[in-house]
């Protein structure tokens, strides 16, 4: 029975003790260089992808007494947030090194994140929903403030620090209404509790809490105040982190929770999500084109994106949260492919904050800026590339729900977001180099091969999966058919 | 009403009835150090209730950390400041009323809850009867056995505060001269002494050339 569950949550003890070892590293060989963090990191990973992918970790079925819940739908969001974190690793090294960041608590708080979205995705019960959720956030309060000669950092870390804790205490806050209603931890006798007691005036407040404290986690308006502070202030290796990594955790706190849990309210809290998201996708998109910083201008965007998430996720049923998984780990892919060239420019010892700083890169390297102008497309939503299937997806979801005139305005904004894209890619493209002399292009090194062709990968393969986008997209109606509570 | 029985009302009473004068104590001692005793009393009678009620493992961990750990910081806090007893009874008449609200209130919601059953509230399954398992066997039961995962989760997320913690603030700045234990350890005599014959041979004699 115990050796049953303890081998049920194989991918987060093998990450666990990944993390586990890299501190060890850190402790025995202080003086030699933090490399062999990295590599322990990177190994853990990779095996725990690869177990997860051949199937021999994360058994189906319910366990730890409905704590965890494997599923085909925890071992996609699993398998998706390892390689994520994968590419994460790669792209950051470089500019860690560069910048004289790379230590090896850097790499284990990096794991401790997966560590927190591998709970939350196969989270059956409030409380490890909950531990999840505080271990990802923890670890990434750490992480943005970890550069201390960045006073941005410091201040980007402490607004998201305070803001968070007081989204936790008010999901704890709902998580204490839903244990009176069920007087279990158990989303599944939640579920039962809710549908027995429908319109009960506690349901309402757990739902309005709970809506609350996950569209803070996921930045949408008008919770999305911390997005572009960090963006911008976390140091630009973390940054690629929170942008990809913990969407993930996010979708897999909707799906669980509101989806399954709270699945009896759903009239309650789809109207919430609708408004969310109708919001977010006019404030992000809006705010998004006067920016000139191309990390706030990223950060108001992705607002925009959970707009998209949340509009899909907030018509209910079956297709409209396939719909929103399927345009998360697109988008977490798109985010690491464009942040990982910002990261890797960075590693170059150019800048890369401002459009200006951009302006003329396909001349200098005409590589990255290919690789970069496949992530901006793609997030844009033009035809090749994968970005554009899962917008399609979530609009025919949305015109299938006979909501037209949502289509309409979320197209809108599709075509503003697809002016500030478009906009990056001309002044890498078009506009002429900054001025020699400055301290821009005083250094270029060059970027270790390894990193390049990662992001390579990455970049052509949102080309590829763009012209192929029937693996992923029949992946997550797999995973969506066969929940598990 | 047996002999047994009436016993453990007795004791119930008895330390009730200190715990609630322990608790007048706190509230009303003149000096912040008497206070503070009168906390500690306070704890003692409240974890001997708890023991009474079959709670054993939860009356110790009163004693051990409040008693044990958090009151002593309080004391030490509470001797180390200078507490000036007339700024801090300064406007307690002007506060009373408030006081008196905040307390109503208070009162109102613990009473509430024995109203709460209409809110749609299922009633739980009632607390282990003492005596069928021993309190301390089912805690340790449910936390290392039933919800080991929980709580080794909970444990990784202390680990990361600690690591956060030490991360943020902790420096290794240039220039500080500090103390590195493991060269000291690893020190031999040899490099530390160095015997020096003064006088070496074939030098002239005593005294030097000079002398």
């Amino acid at each position: 029975m115990l050796s049953r569950d303890i081998w049920a949550a194989g991918s987060e003890i093998l990450i666990g003790a990944g993390s586990i070892l890299v501190l060890l590293f850190e402790v025995l060989a202080r003086r030699a260089r933090p490399v062999w963090a990295y590599r322990t990191a990177l190994v853990s990973v990779a095996v725990t992808v690869f177990l997860l992918a051949a199937g021999s970790l994360g058994r189906s079925g319910v366990f730890w007494h409905g704590g965890l819940v494997n599923d085909p739908l925890s071992r996609l969001l699993d398998i998706a947030a390892g390689v994520a974190t994968f590419l994460v690793l790669v792209y950051s090294r470089p500019q860690l090194v560069r910048h004289g960041l790379e230590r090896a608590e850097h790499y284990f708080l990096v794991l401790t994140t997966l560590l927190g979205v591998l709970v939350v995705d196969s989270g059956g019960s409030l409380l490890t929903l909950y531990l999840g959720l505080e271990l990802l956030a923890l670890s990434l309060y750490a992480l943005i403030a970890i550069d201390r000669r960045r006073p941005l950092g410091a201040e980007a870390a402490m607004k998201y620090f305070v803001l968070g804790a007081m989204a936790s205490a008010l999901l704890l806050y709902a998580f204490t209404f839903l244990y009176g209603l069920a007087g279990s931890f158990r989303l599944s006798v939640v579920a039962r509790a809710l549908a027995a007691h429908p319109g009960s005036p506690l349901t309402l407040a757990a739902v309005a809490f709970v809506v609350v404290a996950l569209a803070f986690k996921f930045g949408a308006v008008p919770l999305h105040f911390w997005v572009p502070d960090v963006y911008e202030g976390a140091p630009t290796a973390v940054t690629l982190l929170v942008g990809t990594v913990p969407e993930i955790a996010s979708i897999a706190l909707f799906m669980r929770l509101l989806g399954l849990g709270l699945g009896a309210a759903s009239g309650d809290w789809g109207v919430l999500l609708m408004v969310a998201s109708l919001l977010s996708l006019l404030v992000g998109n809006l705010l998004a084109v006067v920016q000139l910083n191309v990390r706030r201008l990223l950060g108001y965007s992705a607002v925009g994106h959970v707009g998209f998430i949340l509009l899909a996720f907030q018509l209910g049923g079956r297709g409209g949260e396939t719909a929103a998984v399927y345009y998360t780990i697109v988008y977490v892919f798109m985010s690491a492919a464009a942040f990982g060239g910002l990261t890797l420019l960075e590693a170059r010892g150019e800048k890369s904050t401002t459009l200006e700083d951009l302006s003329g890169l396909a001349r200098r390297d005409p590589w990255m800026a290919f690789f970069l102008l496949c992530a901006l497309f793609s997030l844009a939503g033009v035809p090749p590339f994968l970005g554009f299937w899962a917008k399609l997806i979530v609009l025919r979801r949305v015109i299938m729900a006979h909501e037209t005139g949502l289509a309409i305005f979320a197209v809108v904004m599709a075509v503003v977001a697809a002016y500030y894209y478009l906009r990056v890619v001309k002044s890498m493209y078009f506009d002429p180099p900054p001025a020699p002399g400055g301290d821009g292009a005083a250094a270029a090194a060059p970027v270790p091969v390894f990193s390049r062709v990662w992001l390579g990968i990455n970049a052509l393969g949102l080309l590829v999966l763009g012209i192929l986008p029937e693996g992923l997209w029949s992946a997550c109606r797999m995973a969506m058919s066969h929940l598990l509570r | 009403m047996t002999a047994a029985h009436l016993l453990v009302e007795g004791v119930f009473g008895f330390f009730a009835t200190v715990l609630v004068i322990s608790a007048l104590g706190v509230v009303v001692a003149r000096n912040p150090v008497h206070a503070a005793l009168f906390l500690i009393l306070s704890f003692f009678n409240a974890a001997v209730l708890w023991v009474l009620l079959g709670a054993e493992f939860l009356g110790i961990v009163l004693v051990l950390v409040y008693v044990g750990a958090v009151m002593v910081l309080l004391l030490f806090v509470v001797m180390m400041l200078d507490i000036d007893l007339v700024v801090i009874r300064r406007g307690f008449v002007r506060h009373a009323p408030l006081a008196a609200v905040v307390a109503l209130l208070l009162a109102f919601e613990i009473g509430y809850v024995f109203w709460a059953r209409h809110l749609g509230l299922v009633s739980l399954a009632p607390p282990l009867r003492p005596g069928t398992l021993p309190n301390t066997r089912a805690l340790g039961l449910r936390l290392y056995r039933d919800d080991l995962y929980p709580f080794e989760i909970a444990g990784f997320l202390l680990l990361v505060g600690v690591v956060a913690a030490i991360v943020l603030t902790l420096t290794h700045r240039e220039g500080v001269r500090r103390q590195d234990p493991s060269a000291q350890v690893r020190v031999e005599p040899a490099r530390r002494i160095r015997l020096v014959d003064p006088f070496p041979k074939g030098t002239p004699g005593k005294g030097g050339e000079g002398g």
